[in-house]
């Protein structure tokens, strides 16, 4: 509070010499600069207006000498005026500024002034053309009666001059100039969130001229973005992937918008990330090839960066199966190829990788498993010059499509052979620990057989206890490499979600693995993933026992 | 219903005093209840905006009564507190106190936010599209113009739809008055556009028969005016011409006339070699067959219309087949498919 007079004071000054500077904003620079600020000015209404509300008309010109200047100077500048929301903004503040009982006639002629700035802010449209006045003032018609539809036919003729210069072409005949669709562009910046101009930005993202250089001002196409971020307005998807395609910071900032969206929240929900993913058009604009390229790309930095946080793995891979969907709707006719998407891997892993585990029928599952297994682990472990050497990469794309992790710890689990296979054991181990050499890897399917085989033998013979569960899972200490903490819980709690014998256990087993807040969200995440995905045995009794528990455990951090 | 007509006839006249000079006795009180006035009327307009027979009381009761100011037509209703507001905030007239309290009651801030039966949310609207339009305006080219003229052809037909239940005089009156106050040019243009709107009309209106009523008012009266009818054709340009002649057979028939009557009006010139006019205003050779290749190129029909015309005046002057004898003779080998 202390520091708010001095940062207010300093920032009237900045805006004050600002608008001064835009004085009618008719040059294409003092415009450019206007649509740079017009975001901060709307703030800086907004707190004004926060700080007028509380005062009388005297403490408010005692305080801002110069408050009638910066109004009636805001009001002069149509830019301001048509932005967003601060012609209201800025109205409500010269209401602050009526004097409500005034004593002198300075202080009446004030309010004549506030008067005549509130006509004039809604009388905004005052052009030169004598026709416009003398026609409508014939038929008894006011600016109410035919302010919308003059907008929305002039908004038509500008579509239609747009779309005449783009079925135009190369002829020579009528083409928009590329100065007049920068201009073009330039005004629709404080536009761009009135719903009368919808059509015109959607004609000007659809627009493809023959110039080689852009030929709108990326003050627009960011206008876009930011409104389209905020859910301000609601586009086509074609608009939406035209604009991303034309400005690549646009598809970076939405990215990264869906990023904070799904990853922000403390209570993450796969089925919120789904509408979340899908709502923000990414995976219907990813089925173009460059896109998805430069979202895949966001996506393994993010993962880099986070070493793998299952919340992005999650994410990685719902937007996976969203986009594998919106390419299945969308490409009867025209078709690119996996290795387009999925430049560093063999095209036949990512086309094994991309069918869907679901579709496969249960008692025929083991197979394709095998079959990937030993795909990823000819390109992860041979050497040879065909192949792709980095493990990373092979992981990378094998975490795009999760689905087969659980098939593989659900046939791990319920199969009925004495012997775990071995590629289902190296199918698991190299999931959770990419970055082991071969030798590592060994060692750990080792114990994770070992292991597996401890856990079955346990759950066979006879009453089944919390305790004797997660003595066994625990490693002995002779074990020079214990398997992966999370592929242990996950093999638990697997077996207790999908077994009768651990539907009796599972509250109190779960209770004990609970121990730290990291532990317990990944037990939350485990119980999202299994509501989410909902093709394991016992089906209901096992969603109904996981959603309660999710609750409880929900409660909790 | 009574009281609720009674209701309206007030707030209009209310409306109608409300740019005048009675508005300086007006006090807080005063405004508050004419904006309660039209807030009541606001929520009439939502719920009988559907149900026919109350909206053509209303509405036969308004044309009955109205003036010049008031309300005007039923959807009127629902921006009654807008328009009041815009007159108050320009009448210089309006008594101190009511004017102090003005701004507030337009604009309580952002508690009204949401709420769409009082005028802030609307009026803030108004604000927002007309600096669009002084932004879109100002970009110049063609686009203000052809926008200008659509929205001045659809406020004519909304106006004249509004009258076709009162009596076709006030549709003659209200063109007369709209071409006395000009500027005139403006005026014919848009009726040719509101002329070839009509013929080219959106999905929704497609099945509206009323739509069809306004355009005989306006080709009645244009028909019936030789003045105006003599502007139209002469200062409109040529291909628009022939778009709305195109379009309505009368006019078409309306302007051929007009053309071949200006062009006996030529006559030939020796020395020059060219068909010349008699008197300054005279329309010149050139523009003529501009006008007459441009009906040809616009419809078949058309064409057909103007060769047969060509021909037969050409037959009475003694069918001259020789440069310089006969206009008619020269005007054919002008135009395509004349000769």
């Amino acid at each position: 509070m202390a520091q708010e007079p001095a940062d207010l004071a300093s920032d009237y000054q900045f805006w004050l010499q600002k608008l001064s500077a835009w004085e009618q904003a008719s040059s294409k620079e003092t415009q450019r600069d206007t649509c740079l600020h017009l975001s901060r000015f709307q703030e800086f209404l907004r707190q004004m207006y926060e700080l007028l509300k509380e005062m009388d008309s005297d403490a408010i010109l005692e305080r801002f000498p110069s408050i009638g200047q910066l109004l009636a100077k805001t009001c002069w500048n149509p830019l301001i005026l048509a932005y967003d929301e601060s012609q209201k903004i800025v109205i409500w503040c010269l209401c602050c500024l009526m004097n409500k009982a005034p004593r002198t006639s300075a202080e009446s002629g004030r309010n004549s002034w506030i008067q005549g700035l509130l006509s004039h802010v809604l009388s905004a449209f005052r052009f030169d053309m004598k026709e416009v006045c003398l026609f409508t003032k014939s038929l008894g018609y006011e600016s109410i009666d035919y302010y919308p539809s003059l907008l929305k036919n002039m908004v038509l003729s500008l579509v239609s001059e747009l779309r005449g210069s783009h079925l135009n072409g190369l002829n020579t005949q009528s083409r928009m100039a590329p100065e007049r669709m920068m201009s073009l562009s330039q005004v629709c910046v404080p536009l761009v969130t009135l719903p009368d101009i919808e059509p015109l930005v959607e004609a000007l993202l659809t627009y493809h001229g023959h110039e080689p250089q852009e030929v709108l001002s990326a003050e627009f196409f960011e206008a876009v973005t930011e409104a389209f971020l905020s859910e301000k307005v609601v586009l086509p998807t074609s608009s939406v992937v035209s604009l991303w395609f034309r400005h690549l910071p646009s598809l970076e900032k939405a990215t990264l918008h869906l990023f904070e969206k799904l990853f922000s929240s403390k209570r993450n929900c796969l089925r919120r990330m789904e509408c979340c993913i899908k709502e923000s058009l990414l995976p219907q604009a990813a089925c173009q090839p460059a896109i998805f390229r430069i979202v895949d790309e966001m996506f393994r930095f993010v993962l880099l960066e986070t070493d793998g946080a299952p919340a992005v793995l999650a994410a990685l891979q719902i937007f996976t199966s969203c986009l594998v969907e919106a390419l299945r709707k969308e490409n009867k006719q025209l078709k690119f190829a996996l290795k387009t998407y999925f430049p560093y891997s063999a095209p036949c892993l990512t086309a094994a990788l991309s069918q869907q585990p679901e579709a496969i029928p249960q008692g025929h599952r083991l197979q394709p498993l095998l079959h990937i297994s030993q795909l990823l682990r000819e390109a992860v472990e041979d050497c040879t010059d065909g192949s792709h050497r980095n493990p990373f990469e092979s992981w990378f794309l094998f975490v795009h499509f999760g689905g087969w992790v659980d098939l593989a710890v659900e046939e791990l689990l319920l199969r009925e052979e004495a012997e775990p296979p071995a590629g289902l054991l190296w199918l698991l181990v190299f999931y959770y620990s990419p970055q082991d050499r071969s030798q590592q890897r060994e060692q750990s399917m080792v114990e994770l057989k070992v292991l597996v085989n401890r856990l079955l033998k346990l759950l066979r013979s006879g009453p089944l206890s919390a305790m004797d569960l997660l003595e066994a899972a625990e490693s002995p200490r002779e074990d020079p490499r214990p398997v992966c903490g999370q592929l242990v819980r996950r093999l638990l709690l697997s077996l207790l979600f999908w077994t009768p014998e651990g539907h009796a256990i599972v509250w109190e087993a779960v209770t004990h693995m609970a121990h730290t807040d990291a532990v317990t969200h990944e037990i939350v995440g485990f119980l999202d993933q299994t509501l989410y995905r909902s093709h394991h045995l016992c089906v209901e009794a096992s969603r109904k026992l996981a959603r309660e528990l999710l609750k409880d455990l929900q409660a909790q951090v | 219903m009574e009281p609720l007509v009674q209701y309206t006839e007030r707030f209009s006249e209310l409306l109608a005093v409300s740019c005048g000079t009675l508005v300086s006795t007006w006090d807080a009180a005063t405004v508050r209840r004419a904006l309660q006035w039209a807030r009541y009327l606001f929520h009439v307009y939502r719920r009988f905006a559907s149900r026919g027979r109350v909206r053509e009381a209303l509405e036969r009761r308004l044309h009955v009564r109205r003036g010049p100011l008031g309300l005007r037509s039923f959807a009127a209703l629902e921006s009654g507190d807008v328009r009041l507001a815009l007159r108050l905030l320009r009448n210089r007239a309006l008594a101190p106190a009511a004017a102090r309290a003005l701004p507030g009651l337009l604009f309580p801030g952002p508690a009204a936010d949401n709420v769409d039966d009082v005028p802030q949310s609307r009026l803030v609207l108004l604000a927002r599209r007309g600096s669009a339009l002084h932004l879109l305006f100002r970009l110049g080219g063609d686009a203000p113009k052809g926008a200008l003229l659509r929205t001045h052809a659809e406020l004519l037909y909304a106006r004249l739809q509004e009258l076709g239940g009162a009596d076709s005089t006030a549709a003659r009156k209200l063109l007369d008055t709209l071409w006395e106050h000009g500027p005139r040019e403006h005026v014919l243009s848009v009726m040719a556009e509101a002329l070839l709107r009509e013929a080219d009309p959106e999905p929704a209106q497609a099945a509206d028969s009323a739509g069809a009523d306004e355009t005989q008012k306006l080709l009645h009266w244009l028909l019936e005016s030789t003045e105006v009818l003599a502007a139209f054709c002469r200062h409109l340009p040529a291909k628009r011409l022939a778009s709305v002649a195109g379009c309505h057979h009368a006019l078409s028939r309306a302007y051929l006339d007009l053309l071949t009557a200006w062009a006996t009006r030529l006559h030939y010139d020796l020395q020059k070699g060219a068909w010349v006019p008699t008197q300054l205003e005279d329309m010149p050779w050139e523009e003529l067959c501009l006008r007459l290749q441009s009906l040809c190129q616009a419809q078949p029909f058309l064409q057909e219309e103007v060769l047969v015309t060509l021909r037969s005046c050409k037959a009475l002057d003694g069918d001259f087949e020789v440069p310089g004898m006969s206009i008619w003779t020269d005007l054919l080998l002008a135009l395509p498919g004349g000769a």
